[in-house]
């Protein structure tokens, strides 16, 4: 008792009333998260109106709602805003709000290279849209801007330059948010949050992080290269730099697909281990598989160049292969939690359990594009479009909305409506499931990718029109979310500091939180493995227990 | 070379894996879901470690991983053997939006208007392999023939090859598979395999009418 | 052992296994620009964790010390400046020429990290 109120002086603030700045110059990571969380959100629902006028142009075939050059621009721009500017922020703002509140720190590490990172971050969204405010219109060369497609003389126009920049400032803006947390989990824990203490979503935020560390600084060296191709389009008149620029695009390209699908795994871990009232089976063999998951994904990227004919396909399938190892531990984890478990279906359970066969989707098909002799066929193929729909709708979306509705009340201090969660819920099933289902056999059939329309192969017709009915219940399912956002922040419902009978620290104060996390009112709790709060759960119980056997 | 059967071997051998683990993992989530309700349950197991087992199943998941390597190694190696007897080559040249197929060695060149709805016919003899050369006047492009289960990318200043051999004549449809710009969607092709006399008849009169164009 | 694994540890053990990948795919005779891709991003990583490892024997308290700067209008500053930079840039060098006002604002602002390191010297 005296080590943990001596421990306690060492890092909360005795001044607990310290500002921490208005929400433009804030140094708390809550609001910074916060922030970073509202602006992708926006972004959210703006690339996927995109992605609904898509859908209506492919519905049938020969249909000409816009132009060819607008539905590529369409395409880029949803392609783009999804990956640099929806998911990557939607994990780094859940990692930057959670990180610090899970290992019992006051504040993230350089709260001004955090605040710079979001900054970064608007910035780089804004200039990517303002493309379509630009003669010429927004980028149109894809999000992956191959080389020498999007140099000067194939892409002239303000809309690509727009891109290269707002690209560049959005991926430095992440890469500043993952330093701070990586800091802020090295260095900032409370006195007796060790490192094997920490929960699993915070292990898979290192892992994120370290990823963006390592994967990021080459995608600004592709915009880099790309740049000087710009300025001097003979660059891109010697292979080397076409192919060069596409192994720096994909050692980006591809870990940031783990980037953007581990925190949610995190958050799946932390939802099925609440829910089923005991700690995640296997912590060690997990954090250990998301540590080799994360250096196996920085090995594969070559799995998206085997139609190059100069990439050395075999390695690449190797690693891409191994990858099954590691998420075949993480899958077992997550049975293992819910065998013997004594389970409760709130939303967010839903959503994690749902997590558990749309993911699986994705990364059984993932195991089909990486081997080379199928690959020949369905890369750039609709196929492939389907496959990583399902990683990143089925595993990532079906995550971070787990993510969303469990801390939402942390954050607000209200719970999300029930209800409507549900309707969200069975509508993004079905919706994911009808739009991206087809697209497999569409894949097969012949249908290429990035493609304004379509003509020719029979079948195809119809496996559009259901894709774009699909694509509508998305829609829908969207609204209810949005409409449940509204209704449980305009007609709050108090949700108390724990409403979820929580394991890891972030439940243990208030919701919101104070500014510094921690205060003598709201105190740190005495942490003894990886689910503190489930501990003192149950040394109460045991107390309890005892104190009625010992009344006679 | 035998891009379909290998692609259709690969394929059948690596969805019945995947439907298997499918239904192993649906089978465990809905026993648990219907087992250990809430409702039924007065509190929930607290162990959480189970160290032989998890070192069992990784060991297992390696075996696995490193199997389906190994199985589609073949089908990788058989798509880029080279056979020795080929006897046409084509170089298959992408320029925004359309194709040119040049016969090397001789001067027949083809080629149409896309944009127009006219797509050009690569035309080659059956059942004998052939060699095609991809590359690019522009920026890159993707040869692929979705009936063969078969793509190589197309860049400007590199030669890839691969070599094809039609089972028997026939015409399918071809498209170029790497977005290369406005009207990337309009980039078809007709690939055409007619029995070998024909083929040579074919290029024969061509060739006269090559050398007839330019005399 | 285990247990006292420090996060500098972490971040080295990550790096080293990715050079472990690394040596693999140099077995594979994959091209020396992949190759050279891979390797630095791997050093990338071990300079991390070296800085982090050094920082923790030698100043652990300065790692962790708690409140740090409780504004942070400097990054708005910093932010203005870059998106200066970029409208020259995007459109025409001289249009990057406003970007000095919010950088002698950065390097005037009291909070800002200029004016906290000449404090320190």
């Amino acid at each position: 008792m005296t080590t943990e109120a001596a421990g306690r002086e060492r890092w909360v603030c005795p001044d607990s009333a310290l500002r921490t700045g208005g929400w433009l110059t804030t140094s708390d990571h809550k609001r910074i998260a916060i922030m970073t969380m509202v602006t992708a959100l926006v972004l959210f629902f703006g690339m996927g109106a995109l992605a609904l006028v898509m859908r209506a142009q492919l519905a049938q075939p020969d249909l000409h709602i816009v132009s060819a050059s607008v539905y590529n621009q369409l395409f880029t721009i949803h392609g783009s805003g999804m990956i640099y500017l929806v998911l990557t922020p939607f994990a780094m703002a859940f990692g930057m709000y959670l990180v610090p509140l899970q290992i019992g720190a006051p504040a993230i590490a350089a709260p001004r290279i955090a605040m710079l990172g979001f900054w970064l971050y608007l910035l780089g969204a804004v200039a990517i849209l303002t493309g379509f405010a630009v003669l010429g219109g927004a980028a149109s060369s894809g999000w992956t801007a191959y080389v020498p497609l999007s140099d000067s003389v194939y892409s002239p126009g303000h809309g690509e330059a727009l891109w290269i920049f707002g690209t560049f400032c959005a991926a430095t803006g992440m890469i500043c948010m993952a330093a701070t947390i990586l800091w802020t989990a090295i260095f900032k824990r409370g006195p007796t949050m060790t490192m094997l203490r920490l929960p699993i979503f915070t292990w898979s935020m290192i892992a994120t992080v370290l990823m963006v560390l390592g994967a990021f600084p080459s995608l600004l060296a592709a915009l880099t290269l790309l740049s000087i191709g710009r300025m001097d389009p003979s660059v891109f008149t010697q292979n080397v730099w076409n192919v060069g620029y596409q192994h720096l695009f994909w050692f980006y390209g591809h870990p940031v697909v783990y980037v953007m699908f581990f925190p949610f795994v995190g958050a799946v871990a932390e939802v099925l281990s609440t829910f089923a009232g005991r700690p995640f089976a296997g912590y060690k063999p997990t954090v250990l598989s998301l540590l080799a998951f994360a250096a196996l994904s920085m090995s594969v990227w070559g799995h998206h160049m085997f139609t190059t004919g100069q990439a050395s396909d075999g390695y690449y399938q190797l690693t891409s292969t191994l990858l099954t190892v590691p998420a075949g531990i993480e899958y077992f984890g997550m049975l293992a939690t819910l065998i013997g478990a004594r389970l409760r279906f709130p939303v967010p359970m839903l959503f994690a359990l749902a997590f558990i066969p749309q993911f699986l989707i994705g990364g059984l098909t993932g195991i089909m594009v990486s081997t080379p002799a199928l690959d020949y066929h369905f890369q750039d193929s609709y196929f492939v479009v389907a496959h990583f729909h399902y990683t990143l709708i089925g595993g990532s979306l079906f995550g971070f909305f787990a993510g969303f509705y469990f801390w939402f009340p942390k954050v607000t201090g209200a719970m999300l409506r029930e209800g409507l969660g549900k309707l969200h819920f069975w509508l993004l099933v079905v919706g994911t499931n009808v739009t991206f289902g087809p697209m497999f056999a569409s894949g097969i059939l012949g249908m290429p990718r990035r493609v304004a329309t379509y003509y020719g192969v029979p079948g195809l017709g119809t496996l559009n029109l259901i894709s774009s009915i699909g694509a509508a219940i998305l829609g829908m399912s969207m609204i209810a979310f949005a409409f449940n956002v509204y209704v449980s922040l305009a007609f709050r419902r108090p949700s108390g500091p724990d409403p979820w009978s929580g394991h890891t620290l972030e439940w243990a104060t208030s919701s919101p939180p104070p500014p510094l996390n921690f205060t003598p009112e709201w105190p740190f709790v005495r942490v003894t493995s990886f689910t503190p709060l489930l501990d003192r759960r149950l040394r109460a119980a045991r107390a309890e227990q005892a104190k009625i056997q010992a009344v006679p | 070379m035998p891009f379909r059967t290998e692609f259709d071997h690969t394929l059948l051998f690596e969805s019945v894996l995947a439907g298997a683990v499918f239904v192993t993992v649906g089978g465990l989530l809905a026993f648990a879901l219907l087992r250990y309700r809430a409702a039924g349950r007065a509190s929930a197991s607290q162990e959480t470690e189970h160290p032989r087992l998890e070192a069992g199943f990784a060991a297992a998941l390696l075996v696995i991983a490193l199997g389906i390597v190994f199985a589609t190694r073949g089908a990788m190696a058989a798509d880029n053997r080279v056979p020795s007897n080929i006897g046409v080559t084509v170089r298959v040249t992408g320029y925004q939006w359309c194709w040119r197929f040049d016969y090397s060695g001789t001067p027949v060149t083809v080629t149409a208007s896309c944009l127009t709805g006219h797509y050009p016919t690569l035309v080659v003899p059956s059942s004998e392999p052939v060699r095609i050369e991809t590359t690019s006047q522009d920026v890159i492009h993707s040869f692929w023939i979705p009936a063969f289960r078969f793509k190589m990318d197309a860049f400007p200043r590199h030669v890839s090859s691969f070599v094809i051999t039609a089972p028997h004549p026939g015409v399918w449809l071809g498209h170029c598979a790497e977005f290369c710009g406005e009207d990337h969607a309009f980039m078809a092709f007709h690939f055409k395999a007619v029995p070998a006399a024909a083929f040579r008849s074919w290029l024969t009169a061509r060739e006269a009418g090559a050398f007839g164009a330019s005399g | 052992m285990m247990e006292r694994i420090s996060g500098p540890d972490v971040v080295a053990a990550w790096g080293i296994a990715n050079g472990a990948l690394l040596a693999i795919l140099i077995g594979y005779g994959e091209n020396v620009f992949a190759v050279a891709l891979y390797a630095s991003s791997a050093t990338l990583i071990e300079v991390i964790a070296l800085v982090t490892w050094w920082v923790m024997r030698r100043h652990p308290a300065w790692a962790a010390r708690s409140p740090a700067p409780t504004r942070t209008r400097a990054s708005a500053l910093a932010a203005a400046v870059v998106a200066l930079i970029g409208v020259g840039l995007v459109w025409d060098r001289w249009m990057a020429l406003p970007a000095l006002y919010p950088l002698a604002a950065l390097l005037a602002d009291r909070d800002g990290p200029l004016r906290r390191l000449w404090r320190v010297a």
